[in-house]
């Protein structure tokens, strides 16, 4: 019958338009994530070449060296070389997220609670630090940090100390340069969620007799949730696969997970060993994504409570 | 449970307060005094930006006075921060934590308080019955209705047992038979609490049916305290006799009196008397103001009469209204009159009419 036929081809074609509508993006996430990943995950399984590139036969050697170091009789040494690089990077990327929320939030707090006009204008400076590049900022703080820099000149001077401190090539350095080239993805966020917090809350907490570190901690805290998570998230990873920061500021002695890829794909010409790491790290990552996921499913501010 | 303590609860004294610097300033409150007794129901009533809102905010401490003072049963809370002030909010918005259960949040006043979890748990059980919410405690607020959002915000602001709940505009956002409701239950819970409200609104029919006293404000100021029947009755000046219910205006001046008539020359030629003079001497410019309800309307020649013309009937069901253009000036005068026995002698748009007024119920305005 003609109506029913009609209708099929309208669906059909309602069916193709959503299909192609999607198109873009599944060329996307093909081009820019499969492919690579893909390409990255073989390598990882595949030998070394001589002068960098790889060499088509498969080995799992890649992984077991993570663990393990080649004797000169073949046998395997257990080595915690690369993990306690992996421990420090992780370490050192949670130290920069606590420092990053610890100053980043009550910024954030500040700048959500200023009159609008004056608000953007804030929020403009926070990303101003992009507007140069990193190796350059990173060279900034080495001259304010260095033996012979701002800080110790200045403390010189004023006699609060005799000899200068060390400040970088260190893990302190790393923290700071890190903190500071990352903050402002713990502050953007944060603000995002605390500007949408009406803060009539607020007032009914004083109201009902919170005084103002209990409306910050039973109101305001709870509100900004997914802005805190987010921020923590968009400074912990970048963190752990941070290279320019550690190379200028750890002076090459204080390697993180970053520096040792650049390596294998440099000086060490071993890129399986490379591909390898990455894909651990991205291992690591994904997992504790999940796992988070999972740990605080339905915690939105969306989610329903059970009643 | 209504308690009858006598006093004060409240007490504004010459309360100014002006928002913005110099330049852009606007005076919000304009030297208010005002006293509010323990126990009432009492409503400030004025247009919005008249600064009802602001009052409130001064007396929850949300804003500080520019001058005056706030005394709460008698000692000046004026620079309390709003957390030490045993007076609690009911906000427009509800303002509800959208985190917490309808228990959670019926008991964080209580939790401030440091009170023990035992005693949250069975204050919050009967707050919740108090305002018949009996079982939603494990519930969120976005899973209730705007009604029943608005019945947790009075449990939550009574759980604290104020001195003072201060209300602001609380059943603006509710539909009209929920609105009816409320106000229903607004004046049983302030008699069972024996707290004493004070209530925001700019609709005047809310103010009549529930207050025990009403403050009239308009830019800043408080033009009238009293209660509805005294506002209704003898409305100060045009402005609040305007403001509350219908009202027929009339630029006159006083001629003479004789007795305890008085009479008045309308700007039409025409004479009517009445019984008050509002202070004023002969030849003054007065106005003055007749309800609709007590006008009657007469066919022949009425005692104390205005003649016109019916212009329009408007059927209400309870009542009808007759507007009535005035002869010899361009003056629509309203009258009301009730629909008794649903047969009354039916005037009809075009007749020619008299609206008698009794002298009773001519009131001399100051302007
Ligand atoms: N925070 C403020 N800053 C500047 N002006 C304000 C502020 N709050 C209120 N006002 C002004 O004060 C006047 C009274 O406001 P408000 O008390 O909110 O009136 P209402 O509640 O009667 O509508 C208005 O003109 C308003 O614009
Ligand atoms: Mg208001």
């Amino acid at each position: 019958m003609q109506p029913v036929t009609a209708a099929t081809a309208a669906r059909r074609r309602a069916a193709l338009m959503r299909y192609a509508l999607v198109a873009p993006a599944i060329v996307i996430i093909v081009g820019f994530m499969v492919l690579p990943l893909g390409l990255m995950l073989t390598y990882s399984f595949l030998e070394p070449g001589r002068y960098g590139g790889v060499v088509w036969s498969y080995s799992p050697e890649a992984y077991i060296r993570f663990f393990f170091e080649r004797d000169l009789d073949d046998s395997l040494v257990f080595n915690l070389a690369y993990v306690r690089i992996f421990f420090r990077s992780f370490a050192l990327a949670f130290v920069t997220t606590l420092v990053a929320l610890l100053i980043g939030f009550p910024a954030a707090l500040y700048i959500a609670m200023q009159s609008p006009r004056w608000r953007n204008f804030l929020i403009f400076l926070v990303t101003v630090p992009f507007w140069t590049n990193l190796l350059v900022r990173n060279y900034a703080w080495i001259l304010i940090l260095r033996e012979q820099g701002l800080i110790n000149e200045g403390l010189l001077a004023v006699g609060v100390i005799e000899a200068p401190i060390r400040m970088i090539y260190n893990n302190f350095g790393i923290t700071v340069g890190l903190v500071y080239s990352f903050i402002p993805f713990m502050v953007l966020p944060i603000y995002a969620s605390l500007e949408r917090i009406d803060f009539r809350l607020v007032e009914a907490a004083y109201d009902l007799g919170a005084n103002r570190w209990q409306a910050l901690r039973r109101i305001i805290l709870p509100l900004a949730r997914p802005g805190i998570y987010a921020g923590c998230i968009l400074v912990f990873i970048p963190c752990l696969g941070a290279y320019v920061t550690p190379a200028l500021l750890g002076g090459g002695r204080n390697l993180m997970i970053g520096n040792l890829i650049q390596l294998q794909f440099g000086a060490s010409q071993n890129w399986p060993f490379g591909a390898a790491l990455a894909f651990v790290l991205m291992a690591i990552v994904l997992l504790s994504m999940l796992f988070y996921l999972w740990r605080f499913r339905g915690r939105g501010t969306g989610g329903l409570g059970v009643g | 449970m209504k308690q009858t303590a006598e006093g004060t609860a409240v007490e504004a004294r010459r309360l100014t307060k002006v928002f913005g610097g110099p330049g852009s300033e606007v005076r919000a409150l304009d030297d208010v005094s005002l006293t509010i007794a323990k126990n009432r129901f009492f409503t400030l009533l004025g247009p919005s930006g008249c600064g009802k809102t602001t009052l409130l905010r001064l007396i929850a401490g949300f804003e500080q006075p520019t001058e005056g003072e706030v005394l709460l049963d008698g000692v000046d809370i004026a620079r309390d921060p709003p957390y030490r002030r045993p007076v609690n909010t009911v906000f427009q918005s509800y303002a509800l934590f959208p985190h917490m259960s309808v228990a959670e949040n019926v008991g964080f006043g209580l939790e401030m308080n440091r009170k023990p979890a035992r005693e949250i748990a069975l204050e919050v059980e009967r707050m919740l019955a108090l305002v018949r919410l009996e079982g939603m405690g494990g519930r969120r607020p976005e899973q209730l209705s705007g009604g029943q959002q608005q019945r947790v915000a009075l449990a939550r602001a009574l759980a604290n047992h104020p001195k003072v709940l201060l209300l602001d505009e609380p059943l603006s956002a509710l539909d009209l038979k929920l609105r009816k409701d409320m106000q229903i239950e607004l004046k049983r819970l302030q008699h069972e609490t024996g707290v004493t409200f004070i209530f925001v609104t700019h609709d005047q029919h809310e103010a009549l049916t529930m207050s025990d006293a009403i403050a009239v404000m308009d830019h800043g100021k408080v033009l009238q305290v009293g209660t509805p029947a005294e506002i209704y009755e003898t409305p100060v000046n045009r402005f609040v006799a305007d403001f509350i219910g219908e009202t027929n205006l009339l630029p006159a001046s006083l001629t003479g009196r004789t007795g305890d008539e008085i009479r008045f020359r309308l700007d039409s030629g025409k004479e009517i008397s009445g019984r008050e003079h509002g202070g004023h001497d002969t030849g003054a410019r007065v106005t003055l103001a007749v309800r609709p309800e007590r006008a009657e309307l007469a066919t022949g020649p009425g005692g104390n009469g205005l003649p016109g013309t019916i212009d329009r009937v408007v059927y209400f069901g309870t009542d009808t209204q007759f507007r009535v253009r005035l002869k010899d000036c361009d003056t629509v005068f309203l009258v009301r009159r009730q629909n008794r026995s649903g047969h009354e002698a039916s005037l009809s748009e075009g007749q020619e009419v008299t609206v008698s007024i009794p002298p009773e119920a001519l009131r001399v305005l100051q302007d």
